[in-house]
């Protein structure tokens, strides 16, 4: 009755992973694909299996794709990938944070249909933008490092293209229901396919929700509805025209790591400050909500047999912000706020006894006192004078003491992008492109929230206090004494606009012993800021345009590959390439104004690396050694600083990144069942200068430092294992099923280190024998830790027309709960009482699964 | 078969949805009234007190008005409400929440009454639990009374009292309220025309503390505090005072700053306190300062110090008056020892230095040549750039300081004496 279906791989040689209906029945199939190699790979050419080879994700999870579940997602993609390394990186490896040669995701480029997609003010793909469209996404071209790639110049990290057209979509229905205990709970997915009809057209949809009532962590909770249409036409031979539009609309309740003693008291390493109880439920006060869908119109034209020219027209933009607390003349919400713990009370035994109390027992200590905040809020009579800057205009009403703001980022941009390849021979191969970007965010933050007041006042509150001049600390001089109320801006709203174009041009050449690759690219970027409130403290340099600030940047890269033979391979790969910096950090502070940062330049980027690659039937092996240095970036964080007591930004410019290192991943075939597999990840990734130091603060002109030398050369970066090893093994049942494990072992954590630690004025308190210090200045390493992940899967066909998928992936079997996988020192700091601002730890996951059942029809 | 599927999904799907709203919006939680109980007065909670401190575990409710906030930073977490029988102090648990002319109900319950060096308070209020609002800008006129009241009167205390015909010691003229750079609390000298005096006390936090004081006479708003015997005044805002009148216990001399200083203690009296004006002579150790020589060589007169004879630990500046930076400015002057046991003088530069205690001001040690065991012999300082102790591109005041330190009980008792002191 059931037989095992195999799946036809659809699309270009060069593409891999479509239509594998399950992320595990994929890799069960490239298992036994000795004995039933999917078309595609018995059709390839020698030159993609070449490249096919080498072709492996290199992704970053962010921080923002972690808390929404695009983590779950962006793992999954990484699994189906065909490089043993590449795939339990992707599995076993992401949970614990590990990226591919320790790089941030600005280093690697995502492409849907051709158009770059990373996000122009992050500088990385931000997946939660298209997250729970996995359907739509799974058919992807992925080059690790260095690498020819024929739509973009793209970055030393690599890229991975997505093939989103509705032509590609497999023809059918699909839907699927997954449960897990991750970030979210539920997962539905539906798509359909028509495939190219006898008309020419083609037509696809899908829709995905993923939601939880509660996740993992206590109090975070996740609704996001995901979507993609698509629609071509071949009109014929020659071209063809295709529309897609995808987004996701995703509201999410987050998680913040804590320090070590607030888990203890609570007795978990998952808690959660965020949330409280009101009327009677559990609310979060920081809530992500984001909706910035895409839309892509592509003439895809072939003159003729040897070239290819894809033009494309875009547009993406919407709503991004995530939520927090404010509070003005009150004390700090915030249940973890230090003041409010035993270690607080350490001279006090009474009071560090009645809060340890307190915080074992009472909910409204523990967690946000949502009832406390509404009734402060509506007992706060206040009386406004001058309200909106008019003389004898007079109102009385409740002043909110406590809101919910939210930090809104929208943006709007629109694109142009074409590109051709052209076929001197199969084995020569000439592309080029451009891509032009005019991009606008909106910078503002809103009151979300009174919380049972009537009003906010808009005002600095740090410069309210420090002047004597009530007006100079008025945020928007054009509405002075405004009455804010939920919906409206307030504190700053500017414009972010960034101008990017760039070309490149590529050739291939292929011999019988040798292939290469040489590739240029120039980038123009321009950014400026234009703001729509005037703020007294900085009355004639806050309002309207700024200066213009340009970067003229780009880079080069080439490759060369030495066949050995038909089984092993030698590759080495080089590129050198500036770009511009982040627009977030060319300004001192943009909320309030518009003076640059002095000693702003472009990046350097130095990439080399050197892969020995074998492919026998019974053993595939790949090998990497990597050696990249960037240069000239700029660091920059914003916090409150605890002895000028003012919002400030520290900035470092001249910061120097390392990476070096050695991948390595086999798999060998023991027995036409069962395989073995074995992968290291091992780096060296650090800072590789001595930064120079500058902190502004938000609300005056002065610089609080200048010119400081941070001694950060040599320490690692942070908040992510530099070491991982991983051991499977797999047994695949000629009866279409499939089991496995991963071992897992992670070293070299670090925290990220506090610059200003770094520092003489830092130390200037001691000297060099001081226990004192060692621990002021030395980097604290986590301990190492050890996973187990398992999985398995089965699949039915019925009436050779219906298949059904079961799949089951758990991670973290062993249920370590005290595995500290990321954190960072806080950037407040007192170097006689380091115990004071305590470093934050993030935990990794206990036994967490994601069980699916897809069926296909 | 196909249908069936159909049918199973349809059913699954809509199953899952309909148990699958997430919620977001949110209702607000009930209104807690805070219980009135039993209303009392300041007059009542006076009485009631008995020098024990009483901490409320039932409903009582206190009415009044807020005359004064934290607002300026002049007062911090403290309040001051104010009923028809008197005046008390709030003390909150944090900063801010109330303003002047707020009519408030303040529920007593968790609350503790006691008394602080004289100054009766509620201590432990939680605005946003004790503190009820009644009405806004209720603002109480203060009290007009006479110095001899503020003295006498117990019954002002925690009261907004406004004086008139008072103005600031003339001593003090030409300081600022308090050291806004060090954050330090500084008394200030206010009198009246009949020659009583009272504290005027003003936190290094206050965001008037480096507003110099005001030069003439006329009326004056605070709130009136206690410290043990002390009568303290507590300024509101700097627009409380209306001080333009002519004074009437003497004119200070106003010591502006200046381009340059030649001084060569030409008018100085043998063994008498140095009094040169707008000069600082201060002792902030013992009890001696700088005194006037005749000088038996060319030099002639020179000012010395010393801690031969004392019995006591000494430690005193002489403070020149505040210079105008012009980025070039040097300083050059010319020391000696005698009796020699120590060098006991050093020199020294401020930018933040507002008159009196020298140890309310940074200070910057300056390099420069200075008699050593040889005695009774000049030496010149040579010539030092001062710039090199300021910051790049200063344009403020600076004052340069000569401290001695000697000590009489240990036998460090050799003399400094100083003499032409030049700053251009």
């Amino acid at each position: 009755m059931t037989k095992f279906y195999p799946p036809r791989l659809r699309g270009l040689s060069i593409q891999f992973g479509l239509l594998s209906l399950l992320i595990f029945q994929f890799s069960a199939l490239l298992a036994q694909s000795e004995t039933s190699p999917p078309d595609t790979l018995r059709n390839a050419t020698k030159d993609s299996l070449q490249r096919l080879e080498m072709k492996v994700p290199v992704l970053n999870i962010s921080d923002e794709d972690d808390q929404d579940g695009g983590g779950q997602d962006i793992a999954g993609l990484l699994q189906a990938s065909r490089d043993v390394f590449t795939s339990t990186a992707g599995f076993s490896f992401g949970v614990a944070r590990f990226r591919i040669r320790g790089y941030d995701g600005l280093n690697t480029n995502v492409l849907i249909n051709g158009i770059p997609m990373n996000d122009m003010e992050m500088g990385r793909p931000i997946w939660a933008f298209w997250g729970g469209l996995n359907d739509v996404t799974r058919n992807q071209t992925v080059n690790i490092g260095l690498s020819a790639e024929r739509e973009f110049f793209t970055g030393i990290g690599g890229s991975s293209s997505i093939n989103a057209r509705a032509s590609t979509i497999r023809k059918g229905s699909r839907v699927s229901y997954a449960h897990t205990n991750r970030t979210y709970s539920n997962r539905v997915m539906f798509t359909h396919g028509t495939g190219v009809m006898k008309n020419g057209w083609s037509l696809a949809a899908s829709y995905s929700r993923r939601w939880a009532q509660e996740g993992y962590v206590e109090g975070t909770f996740m609704d996001a509805n995901s979507y993609y249409l698509g629609a071509e036409k071949k009109i014929n031979e020659k071209h063809s025209i295709g529309l897609v539009a995808f987004g996701s609309h995703t509201v999410q309740g987050l998680q913040n790591p804590v320090f070590q003693e607030i888990y203890d008291l609570v007795g978990t390493n998952y808690y959660n400050p965020n949330w409280g109880m009101q009327n009677g439920e559990k609310r979060n006060s920081r809530i992500r909500r984001t909706h910035k869908p895409t839309a892509i119109l592509t003439h895809y034209f072939k003159p003729n047999k040897t070239l290819e020219i894809t033009t494309a027209a875009y547009v993406n933009g919407g709503r991004g912000g995530t939520t927090r607390m404010n509070w003005y003349e009150a004390s700090d919400p915030r249940p973890n706020y230090y003041r409010y713990l035993p270690s607080f009370f350490q001279d006090d035994d009474y009071l560090r006894d009645q809060t340890t109390l307190d915080w074992q027992n009472d909910i409204n200590t523990q967690q946000v006192d949502w009832h406390s905040m509404y009734n402060a809020n509506r007992n706060n009579l206040y009386t406004v004078n001058d309200v909106d800057g008019i003389a004898g205009n007079k109102f009385t009403g409740a002043r909110s003491k406590y809101i919910i703001e939210e930090i809104r980022n929208d943006h709007v941009q629109y694109g142009f992008n074409a590109f051709f390849n052209k076929f001197f021979s199969p084995k020569t191969i000439l592309s080029g492109g451009i891509n032009v970007n005019n991009y606008r965010s909106r910078n503002y933050r809103q009151v979300n929230d009174l919380l049972g007041g009537d009003f906010w006042i808009d005002i600095d509150q740090f410069a309210e206090r420090d002047l004597q001049d009530a007006a100079l600390a008025v945020n928007n001089v054009d509405r002075p004494n405004a009455l804010i109320k939920e919906g409206d801006p307030y504190g700053y709203d500017y414009f972010n606009h960034i101008n990017r174009s760039n070309v490149f041009a590529q050739i291939e050449h292929e011999t019988n012993k040798f292939s290469m690759y040489a590739a240029v690219n120039y980038t123009f970027t321009q950014y400026y800021r234009e703001s729509n409130m005037r703020n007294a403290r900085f009355f004639d340099n806050s309002f309207g345009k700024s200066e213009v600030s340009q970067f003229n940047t780009g880079g080069i890269k080439a490759g060369l590959t030495y066949k050995i033979s038909g089984r092993q391979y030698v590759s080495a790969n080089a590129a050198l390439m500036t770009r511009a910096p982040l627009m977030s950090n060319v300004f001192i502070s943009p909320r309030t104004r518009h003076d640059a940062l002095p000693g702003v330049t472009t990046e350097k980027v130095q990439s080399y690396d050197l892969n020995y690659v074998i492919r026998y039937p019974r053993l595939k092996a790949r090998a990497t050694l990597y050696h990249t240095t960037i240069k000239d970036q700029v660091w920059m964080r914003s916090f409150f600083h605890e002895e000028y007591r003012n919002l400030v930004n520290y900035f470092m410019t001249g910061v120097d990144l390392l990476h070096q290192g050695l991948e390595f991943g086999a798999e060998w075939k023991a027995t036409s069942t069962i395989s073995l597999t074995a992968v290291v990840g091992t780096g060296f990734s650090v800072y590789d200068s001595r930064p120079t130091a500058t902190m502004s603060r938000d609300n005056s002109a002065e610089l609080l430092v200048e010119n400081r030398t941070v001694y950060l050369k040599n320490y690692r970066l942070g908040g992510m294992p530099q070491t991982a090893l991983g051991g499977g093994m797999r047994y695949n049942s000629p009866k279409y099923w499939f089991v496995g494990f991963n071992v897992n072992y992670f070293d070299h954590i670090y925290l990220d280190p506090n610059p200003d630690r770094r520092t003489e004025a830092a130390v200037a308190a001691f000297v060099d024998t001081d226990p004192q210090w060692k621990d002021v200045v030395q980097q604290e390493r986590l301990d190492s830790g050890l996973t187990v992940d398992f999985y398995g899967g089965k699949s039915w066909r019925f009436k050779y027309k219906y298949f059904l998928n079961l799949n089951l992936s758990v991670n973290n079997v062993l249920n370590n709960q005290n595995f500290r996988v990321g954190g960072f020192e806080q950037l407040r700091y007192v170097p006689t009482d380091l115990d004071r601002f305590p470093p934050m730890y993030s935990y990794l996951f206990g036994l967490n699964f994601f069980a699916m059942v897809s069926f296909s029809f | 078969m196909h249908t069936f599927f159909k049918t199973i999904f349809i059913a699954v799907f809509s199953t899952i949805f309909i148990a699958s709203c997430v919620k977001k919006e949110w209702d607000e939680p009930p209104v807690t009234s805070i219980p009135v109980g039993n209303i009392i007065t300041v007059e009542n909670l006076m009485d009631t007190f008995n020098n024990v401190p009483i901490k409320f575990d039932q409903d009582f409710s206190l009415y009044g008005v807020i005359t004064a906030d934290d607002k300026s930073g002049n007062l911090y977490r403290n309040f001051y409400l104010q009923d028809a029988t008197g005046a008390i102090l709030l003390r909150t648990l944090f900063s801010g929440g109330l303003s002047e002319g707020d009519s408030v109900r303040v529920a007593l319950k968790g609350i503790t009454l006691t008394q602080y060096s004289g100054m009766m308070q509620l201590d432990s209020v939680n605005v946003d639990k004790n503190v009820i609002k009644q009405a806004t800008e209720k603002f109480i006129e203060p009290q007009t009374v006479t110095m001899q009241q503020v003295l006498t009167d117990a019954s002002l205390i925690g009261k907004l009292i406004k004086l008139e015909n008072v103005e600031f010691a003339t001593a003090e003229v030409g300081s600022t309220f308090a050291n806004a750079a060090l954050l330090q609390t500084l008394n200030r000298t206010l009198v009246d025309c009949d020659g009583n005096s009272v504290i005027v006390r003003t936190s290094g936090y206050a965001n008037f503390a480096n507003t110099l004081l005001p030069y003439g006479n006329g009326s004056f708003i605070a709130i009136l505090g206690v410290f043990n015997s002390d009568k303290q005044l507590y300024i509101r805002r700097v627009s409380d005072l209306n001080m333009t009148g002519e004074r009437c216990t003497g004119t200070p001399v106003v010591c502006d700053p200046v381009n340059q200083i030649t001084e060569d203690f030409s008018t100085t009296t043998n063994n008498t306190d140095l009094a040169l004006s707008c000069w600082s002579n201060i002792a902030t150790v013992g009890s001696r300062v700088w005194r006037g020589r005749d000088g038996t060589d060319g030099n002639g007169k020179c000012a010395q110090a010393t801690a031969f004879g004392s019995g006591e630990t000494i430690e005193t500046w002489l403070i020149s008056p505040a210079i105008q930076a012009n980025g070039a400015n040097t300083l050059s002057f010319e020391t000696q020892t005698a009796f020699y046991t120590h060098v006991g003088l050093s020199v020294w530069i401020s930018t933040n230095y507002a008159g009196g205690n020298p140890n309310a001001a940074s200070w910057t040690q300056m390099p420069a040549t200075i008699a050593g065991a040889v005695e009774n012999t000049w030496v010149a300082s040579g010539t030092i750039p001062v710039s090199n102790a300021l910051p790049q591109g200063y344009t403020g005041t600076f004052n340069i300081g000569f401290k001695y330190n000697g000590d009489g009980n240990t036998g460090q008792t050799g003399s400094a004496r100083i003499d032409n002191v030049s700053i251009n």
